[in-house]
This record gives C-alpha cells, sequence and structure tokens, in this order.
C-alpha cells in the first residue's frame, strides 16, 4: 500500500513538474502531491506501529529509500508552502476579452506565468473566439542596468509598455510580423502592460528581450511579477523555484527507487500470485508492467506544452472527449450534417466579409482579370482567399480592373465600376 | 481493389489488415500515377475502374481456387473490428464537421485540389507557375489534392466538404496498418492511442497534410521494423509503400525517406545479417517488391521532372547560393544555432521529455538484459537524422522566426512520431511474446 501511494505521489510529483516546465495551467496541482506524500507517510507511520507484524528483513529493505523520499518529498513540499510567501515571479495578470478593443469586462482573469501563443490558447479552452484581445499587466524586474531592446513577434497586433512609455508598437491587423523597441532600464522593478489582439486566422504571440545589443531571448517567467518587487526578492523566487525543480527530481527519483524496493520483495510476488494477475503472464516481470505502464501513462496523458498553431501531444482523454463530443452533436444534426456535404456550391460565407465582397463583384461583372490595391494585398490572408476563390479568374498586375478598399485613393482616370460595404470595384483604362 | 491487380498480396502471407491497406495504398499510388499522365480525370477514373474490376475477379479467384494458404486460416478480430469502426467513424464526422478553415488547407491542399477539378487534369495549363499563386508552394506533391479533385468530380460540383473526403481516403488504410500490430498487450494500445489520439483532432482533421505525414511515416518505420525482427515479405512492401505515400503528401516527405534510407544504411553495415547488397539483391528476385518499389518512387520522379519543366521552385531551390550564405551566416552569428535547437525542442514541441523517456525505456531494457530490437534503433536513427535534417533547413530558410512560428510544430511531429514508434518496439519487447 506504501508502494502505490509512492507511486501515484510520485506521478503527481512529476505531472506538477512537467506542467511548471510548460508554465501553463496545472494539470496536477502540487497541493494534491503534497497530500498522497502526507499519505504515504501516515502509511509508514502505521506500518511501523505494526511493527512486530511485519519481517525485519522486509523493514531492512525499505527503511533507507523511504526515508530518503520522504525526506525529498518533505523539503520539496514546505519550498512548495513557502513559495508564495515571495511574491515574485509569479507571472502577469491576464486580461481576457471577446472583443478587439479591450473594451468592457473581460469574460476571465488569470494569472499567466508568461505571456505566450500556447497560454492564450490554453486558456480558450484549446478554442479561442475568431476576435478577441488579451492585456497582461504586471510589473517586470531587471537585475542590470543597461538598453533593453523589447520585440514582439505577432499574428494580429501587441504592443508593449515599459513603465508608462510605448515601446513596442505592432498594432494592426497583419500576419507574422516582428516588430522592437529600446528602453533604457535601471536596476530595479517597472511597470508593464502587454496588450494583443487577434483579428481572426493565425493566432501567435511571442515576446523576447535583449540587453545591450546582445541576442535576443525570451523573457523569462521569474522576471514578471504581479506586484512590484526587488531583484533580490525576484532573484530569491528564482532560487526557490530551481531547488523545487531539484527536489521534484529527487523526489521522483526517489519515489522511482523505492517502488523498485517495494515491488521486488517477496510478498509483493506472493501477493500477485494470490491474486493471479496474468499481466505477470504475459510481462517478463512485474517490474517490466509497471514500467511499461508509468512510461505509457507518462506520455499519453500529460498534455505537453506546444507552443505554436495548434494544439499537440493534447492528452488522450481529452482528443477522446473532443471526438466523441463532435460525433455525438454531428449525429444530432445528421441531416444538416448531410445537407453540407450534399450542397453543390461553396459556403462562401466562411470567407472574409471583403473577399465575398470581391467574388461577387468578379462574378457579377464578368471579370476575368483583376488586380486589388496594395492595402488588400497587405493583408495576406484575404488577399490569398481571393486568389484562391477566385481561380480561374486570374489575379495579374496589368489587369484594368481593380479592387480597391472603400475611401482609398484611386488614380484621376479609374472609374468607380462597383462598390460594396468594405471594397470597391474600379475601371482603370 | 485495383491495387490488387499488381500485386496479388492474398497469395503471400501476411495480417489480413495488412493485406486489405496494402492493396487500398497500392491504389492510391496507381490512381496518383494515372493522374500523374495528365490524362483527364474521366480516363483516370475509367482506367481505375476497370483494375478494380480486375481486382475483384482476382480477388474472387484467388479465395475460390484456394491459392491463398493463408486465406482459411483468417479469423474475425471482432474487437479490432469495432476498434477500427470507432476511429474511422469519428474521424469521419470530424472530418466533415466543419468546412475548410485552416490556412495550409485553404491556401495550399484544396486550392491545388480545386486547380486540379477546374482543369479537369492534373497538368501545366492549369497555370501552376502563375506568380499570383506562388503563396500556395505549387511545388508540394499532389497526392492528396488530386483525390481531392476525383472526389468533387465523381459528386459534379465543388463545395468546402467534399475535397476533404481525401482525408478520410487517407486514413482508411492508415487505421489497418496500425492494426496489423495487434496484440493483447499494452505497448499495442499504446501505439494505437499514441498514434490516433495523441496528436489532437485536428491534425487528421482540418486538412493540414502534416498529421498524414507524420503517421505514414509512422507506419513506415513500424513496418521496417518489423520486417527487421520477423523478415516478412508483407512488411517490407508496407514500409516501402507507406513511404511512397508519404514522399508524396509533402516535400518533408522526401527528407524522411532520405532519413530512413540512411538509418537503414547505418544499420545494415552494424548487423551482418542486414547487409544493404544482399537486400539490394533480393529486389530482383521479388517482383512484388519491384513492383510496390517502381509505384513508390515513380510519382516522386515524375513530379520532380514536371517541376523542373513546369518552373515551379521553392524558398530553398530557387537560389541555392543564398541559402548557403544564409546557412553559414546562422552558423557563425552565436545566436541561431542554440536558437532554432531550443525552438524546435523546447517551445515548438516537448519532444525533449518524450526524447528523455526513450532514453530512460531503452536503460531499463538494457538493464532487463533485453537487445535492442532492431526497428527501435532504426526510428530513433531515422528520427534524428530527420530532426537534423530540419534543423538545417531551418537555418538556411529565408525568414527563420517566420517559418519556426509557422510550421515548427506542425513538422516536428513527424519526429515526434518516430521516436513513438521506438518507444512501441521497446516497450513491446519487455513483453513475453505469446
Amino acid at each position: 500500500m506504501i508502494t502505490l501511494t509512492a507511486a501515484i505521489a510520485g506521478m503527481l510529483t512529476a505531472g506538477a513538474l512537467v506542467e511548471s516546465a510548460a508554465g501553463t495551467t496545472r494539470l496536477f496541482d502540487p497541493r494534491s502531491a503534497a497530500l498522497a506524500w502526507m499519505l504515504c507517510a501516515c502509511l509508514a507511520g502505521v506500518a511501523m506501529a505494526m511493527g512486530p507484524r511485519i519481517s525485519p528483513d522486509t523493514v531492512a529493505r525499505h527503511r533507507r529509500p523511504l526515508a530518503l523520499l520522504l525526506g525529498a518529498a518533505l523539503v520539496w513540499i514546505l519550498l512548495g508552502v513557502m513559495r508564495p510567501a515571495l511574491h515574485a515571479a509569479d507571472g502577469l495578470v491576464g486580461e481576457y476579452f471577446t472583443n478587439s478593443e479591450w473594451n468592457g469586462a473581460p469574460a476571465f482573469s488569470a494569472a499567466d506565468p508568461e505571456p505566450s501563443t500556447a497560454g492564450m490558447r490554453r486558456r480558450w479552452d484549446g478554442v479561442p473566439p475568431e476576435r478577441f484581445s488579451v492585456r497582461w499587466t504586471g510589473f517586470l524586474t531587471v537585475g542590470r542596468s543597461g538598453m533593453y531592446t523589447f520585440a514582439t513577434t505577432s499574428d494580429d497586433g501587441s504592443q508593449l509598455i515599459v513603465d508608462n512609455q510605448l515601446v513596442v508598437d505592432n498594432t494592426g491587423p497583419h500576419g507574422l510580423r516582428t516588430r522592437s523597441g529600446s528602453i533604457r532600464l535601471d536596476r530595479g522593478s517597472y511597470a508593464v502592460a502587454l496588450r494583443y489582439v487577434q483579428y481572426g486566422a493565425a493566432l501567435v504571440l511571442d515576446w523576447s528581450w535583449s540587453l545591450d545589443g546582445s541576442g535576443y531571448s525570451r523573457v523569462p517567467a521569474w522576471a514578471l511579477s504581479q506586484r512590484r518587487t526587488t531583484y533580490a526578492t525576484a532573484l530569491s523566487a528564482r532560487i526557490v523555484d530551481s531547488a523545487l525543480w531539484v527536489f521534484g527530481i529527487v523526489t521522483v527519483l526517489a519515489a522511482a527507487r523505492y517502488i523498485r524496493v517495494g515491488l521486488s520483495g517477496e510478498e509483493m510476488g506472493r501477493w500477485a500470485a494470490d491474486r493471479r494477475l496474468e499481466v505477470t503472464a504475459s510481462y517478463r516481470n512485474t517490474e517490466s508492467l509497471v514500467f511499461s505502464v508509468l512510461i505509457i501513462v507518462a506520455i499519453l496523458f500529460m498534455p505537453w506544452e506546444d507552443g505554436g498553431q495548434s494544439p499537440f501531444y493534447s492528452s488522450v482523454g481529452g482528443t477522446i472527449r473532443t471526438l466523441n463530443g463532435t460525433a455525438v452533436t454531428m449525429l444530432r444534426r445528421f441531416d444538416a450534417f448531410q445537407a453540407d456535404i450534399n450542397k453543390p456550391h461553396s459556403d462562401e460565407s466562411i470567407l472574409p466579409i471583403r473577399v465575398q465582397e470581391m467574388l461577387t463583384m468578379l462574378r457579377g461583372h464578368g471579370v476575368e482579370r483583376y488586380r486589388v490595391s496594395e492595402s488588400i494585398e497587405a493583408d495576406s490572408w484575404g488577399f490569398q482567399q481571393i486568389v484562391a476563390s477566385a481561380w480561374p479568374r486570374k489575379l495579374e498586375k496589368e489587369a484594368k480592373a481593380e479592387f480597391v478598399l472603400n475611401g482609398e485613393p484611386v488614380l484621376s482616370n479609374c472609374q468607380l465600376v462597383d462598390k460594396q460595404r468594405e471594397v470597391s470595384l474600379v475601371y482603370c483604362p | 481493389m485495383m491495387g490488387y491487380v499488381p500485386t496479388s498480396f492474398l497469395r503471400i502471407r501476411g495480417p489480413l489488415f495488412e493485406q486489405v491497406a496494402l492493396t487500398l495504398s497500392v491504389g492510391i499510388l496507381i490512381n496518383y500515377c494515372l493522374m500523374l499522365t495528365g490524362q483527364p480525370m474521366t480516363r483516370v477514373l475509367g482506367a481505375g475502374m476497370l483494375l478494380g474490376l480486375c481486382g475483384v475477379w482476382m480477388v474472387y479467384r484467388d479465395l475460390k481456387v484456394g491459392s491463398a494458404t493463408t486465406v482459411g486460416q483468417f479469423k474475425v478480430p471482432w474487437f479490432a473490428l469495432c476498434c477500427i469502426g470507432y476511429i474511422l467513424i469519428v474521424y469521419y464526422l470530424a472530418i466533415f464537421s466543419e468546412p475548410l478553415l485552416r490556412w495550409d488547407a485553404r491556401s495550399i491542399w484544396f486550392f491545388q485540389a480545386r486547380m486540379i477539378w477546374i482543369e479537369g487534369a492534373l497538368r501545366q495549363q492549369s497555370g501552376w507557375n502563375h506568380p499570383s499563386i506562388e503563396f500556395s508552394h505549387p511545388d508540394y506533391p499532389k497526392l492528396v489534392p488530386a483525390i481531392a479533385a476525383q472526389l468533387a468530380y465523381l459528386r459534379g460540383y465543388w463545395n468546402e466538404f467534399i475535397p476533404k473526403g481525401s482525408l478520410f481516403v487517407m486514413l482508411v488504410p492508415l487505421t489497418l496498418w496500425i492494426f496489423s500490430f495487434r496484440q493483447k498487450s499494452a505497448s499495442f494500445v499504446f501505439l494505437v492511442l499514441a498514434f490516433f489520439f495523441s496528436l489532437g483532432v485536428a491534425w487528421l482533421s482540418n486538412g493540414l497534410m502534416d498529421g498524414y505525414l507524420a503517421l505514414y511515416a509512422g507506419v513506415a518505420l513500424l513496418s521496417c521494423g518489423r520486417y527487421l525482427s520477423e523478415r516478412r515479405d508483407t512488411d517490407l512492401y508496407a514500409g516501402v509503400c507507406a513511404l511512397g505515400i508519404a514522399a508524396n503528401i509533402k516535400n518533408e516527405g522526401l527528407l524522411f525517406g532520405l532519413c530512413l534510407v540512411i538509418a537503414f544504411l547505418i544499420i545494415g553495415a552494424a548487423y551482418a545479417d542486414l547487409n544493404p547488397v544482399a537486400l539490394a539483391k533480393s529486389v530482383r528476385r521479388d517482383p512484388r517488391l519491384v513492383t510496390v518499389l517502381v509505384l513508390s518512387i515513380a510519382p516522386t520522379i515524375v513530379w520532380t521532372f514536371y517541376k523542373s519543366a513546369w518552373g515551379l521552385q521553392n524558398d530553398l531551390t530557387d537560389n541555392p547560393s543564398a541559402v548557403w550564405a544564409r546557412l553559414l551566416n546562422r552558423l557563425s552569428d552565436g545566436f541561431s544555432l542554440q536558437y532554432v535547437l531550443n525552438y524546435l525542442t523546447m517551445r515548438a514541441t516537448s519532444i525533449w521529455v518524450v526524447i528523455g523517456l526513450l532514453a530512460v525505456t531503452a536503460i531499463f531494457s538494457a538493464r532487463q538484459r533485453l537487445t535492442l530490437h532492431r526497428g527501435a534503433i532504426v526510428a530513433a536513427t531515422a528520427s534524428a537524422l530527420y530532426m537534423c535534417g530540419l534543423y538545417v533547413v531551418y537555418l538556411s530558410a529565408p525568414s527563420l522566426t517566420f517559418h519556426l512560428f509557422t510550421s515548427a510544430t506542425r513538422t516536428m511531429a513527424t519526429a515526434s512520431v518516430a521516436i513513438f514508434v521506438s518507444m512501441f518496439f521497446l516497450l513491446s519487447a519487455l513483453e513475453v511474446k505469446t
């Protein structure tokens, strides 16, 4: 029983560590691991109290690895309890809005260890709205004085304000674009606000910095706090975080060692034999079985960080739930589902409005060759969709029919042919 | 059924699911070869139908005359069939649950499919080298777009759902192949879960091809790995066929194929019974292998020829001297090397964790005095080589951050699946074979 508890607590600890590395929401709350370790210690205490009923060999074999394990777990738990009191390196407060203007009350708020694409995606449960905005606020702590250059790479807009100065302006709807800006910072803590807005299609945000012209690196989580703090406190938090990692790993390794001791005993063999475990027949030995199961669980059931475009290594449970949910929904609306497939024309409502308008005008006026203004071309998603959807009508630079955004200046010799809500068609002989 | 005509898989020994998967996959390759001839889709589909009818007759003949010695041994694997049915049904519904929305799907794969559908054939007249469609990477292989175009042709119209049927066509042989590895064991459960459920639904349903590339590459590794231990011919055919399909899904498939061949040569040098020269000689004695090999390689060669003739280039091939200059520059700038490595292994994916677990499993196996499975070594080597290849490709890409941000998570999927395959072989070695 102690071995089983240690195995569960070890897995919870490993899960908590992996999730700490991912820097997003936790799969396993470290408190669960702490509780499991306490239960393990209690069971060990009960076992010791039952001392006379346990063979001296078993006690001798278990004593040292169990003491090492419980000692490491105790330090890990104490560090974990102490850590929140430092109030540093605890991330920025993110406010998530369902509009693209940071307007009104946020849909929800959360403390994000570091702003990132994967973090945002997780916050929206993997399904972010078409348009949304996020505002992170907090404090950035720097240890060295110097000229700091910040860069944001985003799709769509982003903006960085440090110490009430706009340092990076990467706003507006656009594809993946990097913008940077510099500010001189002395050692200390500075108010920081990072804003991100998504207008549709790809979702990317990366925030990096460099000091005095050195290479760019991601702004580290230890430098971000929700309260103004000193560099010494941030450094202490960083050290405690490292210690948490070290003791977490030691705890997991000690748990693995203890489990091995626990499983190799004669009593475990008898227990398995008594219950006629079939698994022992299909595996080389119990150790192989336990190892295989642990590895499989570790790989398949932990939602690893993906950091990019779409969820990767999502947990198996999550994928099966999504698949089953989709299947049930589709079966409930099976007629509509079939009608979608059997409808003989493109469902162009999924295209951006301006693309739909351009298609309508191309067809309505029988235009075979067209071109678009630079403003329309700058929106790469819209540009590609008009080229793809209009095909075999071709976009050619010499074409006389041109699409321009409403309000955009056009050459004097061009005649307006058609005007829709966002886009106009002009003819330039 | 047209895949059965040149190969008659019922006449050789192999799991039922693998033979059906092989027949379907060879059919896919034959169909692509026919499309690459530039003939109108009517003729391609007509020829396919004729071949299919021949295939049906040949299956009937083989079953009737009992030339298939193994046919009588087939038991109906009900549980496996239920699992296959579940996977295919839920993915069918997921695939058709949403129209074409994603960038790659709309701007590359299914735009190219629409071009083929509009032209009625896969030929230069579609306008593949038109300057306005450079964003669509017209140099990419056309296997999946060709299937999508034919589905739309058969239905007689285009919409945002029909072409996604090509994903389902690709999924069926994949599923059957995986279930040819079925056994009552945790490692097989791991394999099924890893292949169909650990990548997330989107990878196999939203029209991006990276998931399919990764899984076909994974099947190639699985089949080659089983061939190395059991030496059954069908595994070799399956490996070659899956690799042929992978190479025609995306350009990265070619890189992976190269990595797998190199991995094979490395392993061949280490084991006397895997002499590459002996393997090459066996090709001459096996007409089925020759057929599968030709069908797998021919589309790549033909498409390479077309690309050259039609003037289709990509970022890396249009200016080799600039690529070389970028690579040298980034090798020496003191930043890019670490940045790309960090991004690929820690930010785009968490492959470092999986590699760590693989290493732990290898150490555990060694302590159990087990010889490392050759399939595991091949898969791990191919994965490592593929990662190195990707590393060099990214270092020489025109816009480093853009390419890393937009594609690294997806391109690394193949490397991750290869590690899964390696892990599967190691885990299955811990089991007692019954």
